[in-house]
């Protein structure tokens, strides 16, 4: 770090050199006032209340770096900084005491407070506007808005979703959505980024109103003369002992106000943020600048989407099934009666006559306790996790390539890349924040996006190259590009030459023959010169990163296509160094942990084959049994439990937080799977659809009541902590399972999570140097960890992890996917998440506020189709597969084109794996999803309303601009600049 | 083999009732002395009272507390600017006052001969000149039109 001395009224500091003057001073325990400028945003310069003199000088103390031998003079500039607070206060009304925001982080009181202003010059005038509370989960109060700009350049700059402005031309400048004054109906996609840099209440969760404080919830009634009270008391006695009041006030909510480190439990981008709470009550997620995956960033759902943890549905007692009817029962005596039937069905059919299925929702460490169980006290390697239905593919594609099951790279790394490749993964809507520093990379340095969907969405449409294959077919263009490199001298001779095995790299390029652009474009339906342009702008990028998600692993040759997207990559160089690599998008927050911890049915954690003699011998002598007791056989993963459940194989399952009779393919034949089962536990923390199915439910906890640890989509090892107790007599995952195991003659012994986590890295080796200590507060660490703690964020700088440390160009041919359209079924259904929901809706949908985006479900159908079969928004389809039917309202749009179908997959009571199949990618066994041909029938009904209310941002028009227009502000004839007095701060 | 069947989910009590935060107000008066504070005074109430009831009927605290009445309604009566002329004039009388210095030898009853001769007297104008010139800032105090009492005591101006 180099350092600089500068000189601070007269006083030398020292410190870190080239940083803002205001974040030097901060860490020098010194505050320049300032109330617009934030370490995430930059200097706005909108609020006039940081100046510093310097050279004799006015200056914005914010637009300062520092450097030696600067001498700032703040004192001289004092009656500068506080004309600017008193223009501030001309548009926002001081009743601290009686406000929501008031709890110690509102940045405009306390920078008022800190400058002990005697009185506000100028009156504090309203605005001719309502407050706006059309949002279900924040408002908008343009009474208090100090017209700063932070949340517009939260949005234009760094959610990048471009929806709020400022227009310092108009007489009564606002806040804008979209140009206009409305929320609902605009763009906004309820992010939360604006909410969360706000320095006043100005944009305020709905849930911090109106009881954060304990005089903030009084009625407007009583409110409003006491707050005209104090204003008149304010003439006489002036704002230091109301000041004094609202200091108080602030200490008085701290003890009943806990702000918890948690991370979300949505998708696998690992935002983490503090919590807020109050009792049981959320009052907000409180994003902060040192999370290191997210930032200040979220989206809705790790913002918002909390209202399911206190939900009065949430299940709290252990249930057993009896004379059919669930009657509620105690611990003692459900963890008894699954103890023993376990170990009685284990002595009657054998070890692999039972199941398990672990959480990718739930922690790494109960994780471990699912398989340990399964391999220790069971001794079946029948254990897996949600990662079947979606991210094996990938997995087995890096593995058969580079060796790492993981992101090769950190959201870092994307971000500074050259250019993006994003293929099939509609990331802005599932992994919002990782989507986020895309399009900020691409709109403040022209990073290039090339974006391989079927849909149109919001990525495809601010790529550069948007390919729209056919479906099914990404293998053939992706291998096509590789041989175009060969072939136009973009392949990276010196890269393969040292880092690739020269054993498999003429049959590898052998392998590439048939994939001639011509064939391509004929096989893919994309022209032969947008190949060629993407082509070119791959092979000469000098660092490009390439990430994929379900519309390639759901496909009967998922496996392939992620081997093909990993190939490129290699032959292109674009492994090992900053800027590159393969990443799959990890779609639940702890698929990746759920696998690396073991929940496979090949490999212990750490991905250690339990086929290797010396890894049985390592883990059975840690676990202290003899190497026999542990089985050396490949277990069998969920779509195969579920089959030989069918079969009578399989005579019990043990399923811990997934939905697996509305996720798995086919619910038909799973649910008659379920019901063949001698024996069936659910854990989960509501009574899903598959716990319809178990004869014990037991209660189980959300993360936010229990401690733990998730891995991320970028192998980022986090921490997070218990933010609430378990709700009634509900309990943490980690805790059931030791308790269950105790019973099964296993008495571990666990008191906290952090002891699992200690016995994990002292086996395996992926693990080493992980500790709780490591991973305190803000902590991470990506595996591999070293012992010493040394980890790994960017892999295969030192070689790749496979034999000889060389990576594996692996050949591949192209094969029909399992299901295809034909003269019947004639056209494709894709499906996927939508960004306000998420999986069956067993979180996203305990609550209004959610449902009110989008309450009911559609089918997404292309305008040429549309017009074909005279559908229009709100038709009635019936939409047929080779294995069912169902019927669901018509939304026309261009996100989707040709004969292809879009289904959001959350909605339904069969929902739409009544139409998917047993097909699947025979590699590793998930299920073909996105491979569903279908025919469509307009239904003779009367038609609904257009499924999707008008108010839903997806029908917003986004109003991109570079940030705040603070120069317009200056250029207003009334704006005089500080310490000068001016007519109408109110109105600038 | 386990047919599918539903249940409907009792809902759990989310948050504290009145006899949770009961028990937290009585956690909290506890660990901050405040319930012993309490106990004692009601342990000792009627010697408390006898103590008390003492001394509000001494002369001196019934005269303070009628006092005091008067005068919080005779201020109840004026309005604040009137009041603020008010006790801004007295101030600076006060502060005229008191940068006179008397002459030590000028401290004998004048007569009637002597008040006579005090009209004439420059000395005695010289000496009564302090007191005259308080009155009259006292009175030009009570013409002026005021700014707000913070912006006199802070001159800082405000519209607010």
């Amino acid at each position: 770090m180099a350092t600089c001395t500068i000189t601070y009224d007269g006083q030398p500091l020292t410190g870190e050199a080239d940083i803002p003057l205001i974040d030097f001073l901060t860490a020098q325990g010194i505050n320049l006032p300032h109330v617009c400028y934030h370490p995430s945003l930059g200097a706005i310069q909108t609020c006039d209340t940081c100046w510093v003199e310097m050279n004799g000088e006015l200056l914005r103390g914010c637009t300062l770096r520092c450097a030696d031998g600067m001498a700032i003079d703040s004192l001289a500039a004092r009656s500068a900084r506080e004309e600017g607070m008193d223009r501030l206060l001309a548009k926002h009304e001081l009743y601290c005491t009686v406000c929501e925001h008031n709890t110690g982080d509102c940045t405009l009181h306390n920078t008022f407070a800190d400058m002990k202003i005697p009185v506000q010059r100028y009156q504090f005038e309203r605005k001719p506007y309502v407050k706006d509370e059309t949002n279900p989960f924040y408002t908008y109060d343009p009474d208090q808005c100090i017209l700063c700009g932070r949340c517009v350049e939260a949005c234009q700059n760094v959610e990048v979703n471009e929806t709020l402005s400022i227009d310092f031309n108009v007489e009564h400048p606002r806040v804008l959505w979209d140009g206009g004054t409305e929320i609902a109906g605009s763009s906004c996609v309820s992010c939360g980024h604006c909410v969360t840099v706000c320095p006043c209440n100005a944009l305020l969760e709905k849930t911090m109103q109106p009881d954060a404080g304990p005089f903030t919830a009084m009625p407007q009634e009583v409110k409003r003369p006491l707050i005209d009270f104090i204003k008149s008391m304010e003439h006489t006695i002036g704002t230091p002992a109301v000041t004094g009041l609202s200091l108080m006030d602030i200490q008085l909510r701290q003890p009943e106000i806990k702000r918890t480190k948690t991370v979300c439990t949505y998708c696998g981008v690992g935002c983490a943020f503090e919590m807020w709470t109050r009792d049981r009550q959320i009052l907000k997620v409180q994003p902060v600048a040192d999370a290191p995956a997210n930032g200040i960033s979220t989206c809705i759902k790790g913002k918002f989407a909390w209202d399911f943890v206190n939900s009065s549905k949430r299940l709290t007692t252990p249930l057993i099934r009896e004379n059919d009817r669930f009657r509620e029962a105690s611990w003692d005596e459900a963890l008894s009666l699954v103890a023993r039937r376990l170990l009685e069905i284990k002595a009657e059919f054998g070890p692999d006559s039972i199941g398990f299925i672990g959480s990718s929702k739930a922690s790494n460490e109960e994780a471990y306790l699912t398989q340990k169980i399964a391999r220790l006290i069971i001794g079946t390697n029948s254990v897996d996790n949600s990662s079947r239905y979606c991210q094996n593919p990938a997995t087995m594609g890096l593995q058969r390539t580079v060796g790492y099951g993981g992101d090769s790279g950190t959201i870092h790394d994307i971000e500074k890349a050259e250019l993006v490749i994003i293929v099939g993964s509609n990331t802005s809507e599932n992994h919002p924040v990782i989507a986020s520093r895309i399009k900020a990379a691409r709109k403040h340095r022209g990073q290039k996006l090339i974006v391989a969907d079927l849909r149109r969405h919001e990525m495809a449409e601010r790529a550069d190259i948007h390919l729209r294959p056919k479906a099914s077919t990404d293998l053939v263009w992706a291998s096509a590009l590789a041989r175009y490199m060969f072939d136009h001298g973009h392949a990276d001779l010196d890269f393969l030459k040292k880092h690739v095995d020269p054993a498999k790299l003429d049959e590898y390029r052998r392998s590439l023959e048939p994939f001639t652009l011509d064939y391509a474009e004929q096989m893919t339906g994309i022209p032969k010169a947008q190949l060629i342009e993407a082509g070119e702008l791959i092979g000469r990028a000098t660092s490009a990163c390439l990430l994929w998600a379900m519309g390639i692993t759901q496909h009967s040759h998922g496996a392939d296509t992620s081997t093909a997207l990993s190939n490129l990559m290699l032959v292109t160089g674009n492994y090992g160094r900053p800027g590159t690599g393969g990443y799959p998008m990890r779609g639940h927050n702890n698929v990746q942990g759920a696998s690396d911890f073991g929940c496979l049915k090949n490999v212990y954690p750490g991905y250690e084959k339990v086929t290797d003699p010396k890894i049985r011998e390592k883990w059975a002598k840690a676990w202290g049994v003899a190497p026999e007791a542990l089985s050396d056989k490949v277990g069998e993963d969920n779509f195969l439990m579920v089959q030989d459940a069918e079969k009578g194989k399989v005579r019990a399952m043990y399923v811990i937080g997934e939905e697996t009779a509305f996720s798995d393919a086919d619910s038909k034949n799973v649910h008659e799977a379920f019901t063949k089962l001698d024996f069936m536990v659910v854990q989960d923390m509501f009574f899903s659809r598959t716990a319809e199915f178990a004869d014990v439910v037991l209660p189980a906890c959300p993360s936010v009541e229990k401690d733990g640890t998730f891995v991320n989509t970028e192998r980022r090892i986090q921490r997070f902590y218990q933010v609430l107790p378990p709700l009634g007599d509900s309990r943490p995952d980690w805790r059931i399972l030791t308790d269950l195991a105790a019973r099964m003659g296993h008495d571990w012994g666990y008191s906290h999570p952090a002891q699992i986590m200690h016995e994990v890295a002292g086996i395996a080796k992926i693990f080493a140097g992980v500790t709780y200590e490591r991973l305190e507060g803000w902590k991470s660490l990506h595996w591999p960890v070293e012992a010493d703690g040394t980890d790994t964020p960017l892999l295969y700088t030192e070689g790749f992890h496979m034999p000889g440390g060389k990576a594996v160009l692996y050949p591949l041919t192209w094969k029909e996917p399992a299901e295809a359209a034909d003269a019947e079924y004639d056209l494709i259904l894709d499906n996927g998440r939508m960004l306000e929901q998420f999986q069956a809706m067993n979180q996203t949908g305990r609550g209004p506020r959610i449902w009110s985006l989008s309450p009911k479900w559609f089918v997404e159908v292309s305008p040429e189709l549309a017009q074909e079969r005279g559908i229009e928004d709100g038709s009635w389809l019936r939409i047929t597969s080779r294995r069912g039917s169902l019927d669901v309202p018509a939304l026309v749009t261009d996100r989707v084109s040709g004969g292809n179908l879009f289904l959001p997959l959350h909605h339904g009571k069969p929902g739409l794996n009544a139409l998917t199949g047993e097909h699947h990618d025979p590699d590793v066994n998930t299920p073909a999803y996105k491979e569903i041909a279908v025919k469509l029938e307009v239904l003779r009904r009367a038609k609904d309303p257009p499924p999707l209310p008008d108010r839903n941002f997806r029908f917003g028009h986004r109003h991109p601009i570079d940030g705040v227009p603070v120069d317009e502000k200056w250029h207003r004839g009334d704006y005089l600049a500080p310490p000068r007095h001016i007519e109408h701060p109110d109105r600038l | 083999m386990a047919a599918r069947i539903g249940y409907d989910v009792k809902p759990t009590k989310i948050g504290p009732d009145a006899r949770d935060e009961l028990q937290q107000l009585l956690e909290n008066l506890h660990k901050h002395g405040m319930l012993r504070l309490a106990n004692d005074l009601v342990c000792a109430n009627s010697r408390i009272a006898k103590v008390a009831v003492d001394g509000l009927n001494k002369e001196g605290t019934l005269n303070a507390l009628q006092n005091l009445s008067l005068l919080l309604m005779a201020l109840s009566s004026i309005p604040p600017e009137r009041f603020q002329k008010l006790v801004f004039a007295v101030t600076d009388a006060l502060d005229s006052a008191g940068r006179h210095r008397p002459e030590p030898d000028q401290d004998e009853a004048p007569g009637l001969s002597g008040a006579y001769r005090m009209l004439n007297d420059e000395d005695l104008w010289r000496s009564l000149h302090p007191l005259i010139a308080g009155l009259k800032a006292f009175s030009q105090h009570l013409d002026r039109d005021e700014e707000k009492p913070i912006s006199v005591f802070t001159g800082k101006s405000s519209a607010a």
